[in-house]
């Protein structure tokens, strides 16, 4: 009944789909830097080619990340 | 007709521009709390994304007039006296620091002026609730569970690391979700006015209805908002950065992230949400998700006050500014008066905020990021 009357006022699939979004970003981004983190770690403590390629790998999902937001932003 | 065309069309690229100073705590609050960039670096980053953002979109971003008001019923002063009262309420909230919704500000006076020259049968009060009340119930929330469980995570994941590396991190990653809320902004925001300088040539027969946003309304539009924003509203980037809670980077990103993250999806899937409100329930979130985070909940709630406040407050001012302007000799004369009160009041309040000037030197206060080991947000919220 609730959902029934919400979806008069708000379009709930998009809105569900929105909280997914922000949820999965939620953890996916904090881990990407997380990742480069351990990569500047590593740098001091183990190998410089695994440290690089953690920093690497941290950077390019951003950057993923960084560019779904843009393509929403110009497609929508 | 023309003067009156004019001064509604400024009025509306003033009301670009104090959304653009009143909203560029959204982007750079937490970015110059962590001082992951200065104060005036973050300004002039915002400033040039929000300008970038305003392009962006070739679609006219669904205005916030439209949906909202009976098009058919508004006229040139009653968007002028609508207008008037969005940027009076602005201009009070960003003196008190508080960081309200422009969006929220621009409906209130829209319905106001409305209201008080056509009646309840000239507002779409669906559309009101579409677009405002349950959003600004929601959007929030979203954010700050969204920046609740990123912050977690943060926490979780670079607990081995140390905390310096993950701090260096956090804070460089900062610059990218920030920069990413900057350009949201921008694209939102700078259309709204658009829309609202569209729908004034259309009541002014000076374009057809359903005409396309002519470059002139988009150059000028994109160039008040940047400068809005390049003039830094310090009051508001004081609250939202360091009177919420204390910030650390891990924060500040989860923050950014979670409301670029529901600001960019929202737009994507099909419904506006005000850019404030988000960012703003971002913070709390990620004050909630520190372990031994604080929040002022005091400043919370006259924030929530404030956001509650918006439309029936600029919704009055919008309704006296169009009483002025239909109780005068002329339209011209009364768009001229309500004006001439409009500016005197700005003024006034302009003048009152320099006793406690907030600017890029003093905006973090006590709370500078750089200091190691600060005591939680409690204690550090003036009174």
């Amino acid at each position: 009944m609730t959902v029934l009357a919400l979806s008069t006022y708000v379009p709930v699939a998009g809105m569900l789909k929105t909280v997914v979004a922000a949820l999965f970003v939620a953890v996916a981004a904090p881990s990407a830097v997380a990742l480069a983190a351990g990569g500047l770690h590593r740098r001091r403590t183990g190998s410089v080619a695994v440290a690089t390629a953690f920093v690497g790998l941290g950077a390019a999902a951003l950057a993923l990340l960084a560019g779904a937001g843009v393509y929403a932003l110009i497609q929508r | 007709m023309l003067p009156l065309l004019v001064i509604t069309v400024a009025t509306a690229l003033a009301f670009d521009y104090t959304n653009g100073f009143h909203d560029t705590a959204n982007a750079m609050a937490t970015t110059i709390a962590t001082r992951a960039l200065r104060p005036q670096t973050a300004v002039a980053m915002a400033s040039a994304l929000n300008l970038v953002g305003a392009f962006l979109s070739v679609t006219v971003a669904a205005t916030i007039a439209s949906g909202v008001v009976d098009q058919l019923r508004i006229t040139v002063p009653v968007i002028f006296a609508g207008l008037a009262g969005a940027i009076v309420w602005n201009v009070i909230t960003w003196y008190r620091g508080i960081p309200s919704s422009s969006s929220h500000a621009l409906v209130g006076g829209m319905v106001g002026s409305v209201l008080a020259a056509e009646g309840t049968a000239g507002v779409i009060w669906s559309g009101v609730a579409a677009k405002v009340l349950v959003p600004a119930l929601l959007a929030p929330i979203v954010c700050g569970v969204a920046a609740l469980v990123a912050t977690r995570v943060a926490d979780r994941l670079t607990r081995p690391v140390g905390r310096d590396d993950a701090r260096t991190s956090f804070r460089k990653s900062q610059i990218l979700s920030s920069g990413l809320v900057a350009l949201a902004h921008g694209t939102n925001d700078a259309q709204k006015t658009m829309g609202v300088i569209v729908l004034t040539l259309i009541a002014a027969n000076r374009l057809p209805a359903g005409a396309g946003v002519p470059t002139w309304v988009k150059v000028t539009c994109a160039a008040a908002v940047a400068l809005g924003t390049f003039s830094g509203g310090w009051r508001v980037i004081r609250t939202l950065g360091t009177k919420i809670t204390h910030i650390e980077p891990e924060q500040g990103f989860s923050a950014e992230t979670a409301s670029s993250t529901t600001i960019l999806a929202s737009a994507f899937f099909g419904f506006s949400l005000s850019t404030t409100q988000i960012v703003s329930g971002g913070v709390i979130g990620a004050g909630l998700g520190r372990p031994g985070g604080v929040i002022d909940w005091k400043v919370v709630r006259r924030m929530a006050l404030a956001w509650g406040a918006t439309l029936p407050a600029a919704g009055l001012m919008g309704a006296a500014a169009e009483l002025i302007v239909a109780t005068a000799p002329s339209r011209t004369v009364g768009v001229i008066v309500v004006a001439a009160i409009a500016v005197a009041v700005v003024s006034a309040i302009g003048i009152r905020s320099r006793r406690d000037s907030v600017n890029a030197g003093n905006v973090l206060g006590e709370t500078a990021a750089d200091e190691p080991e600060r005591p939680p947000a409690k204690s550090l919220v003036a009174a």
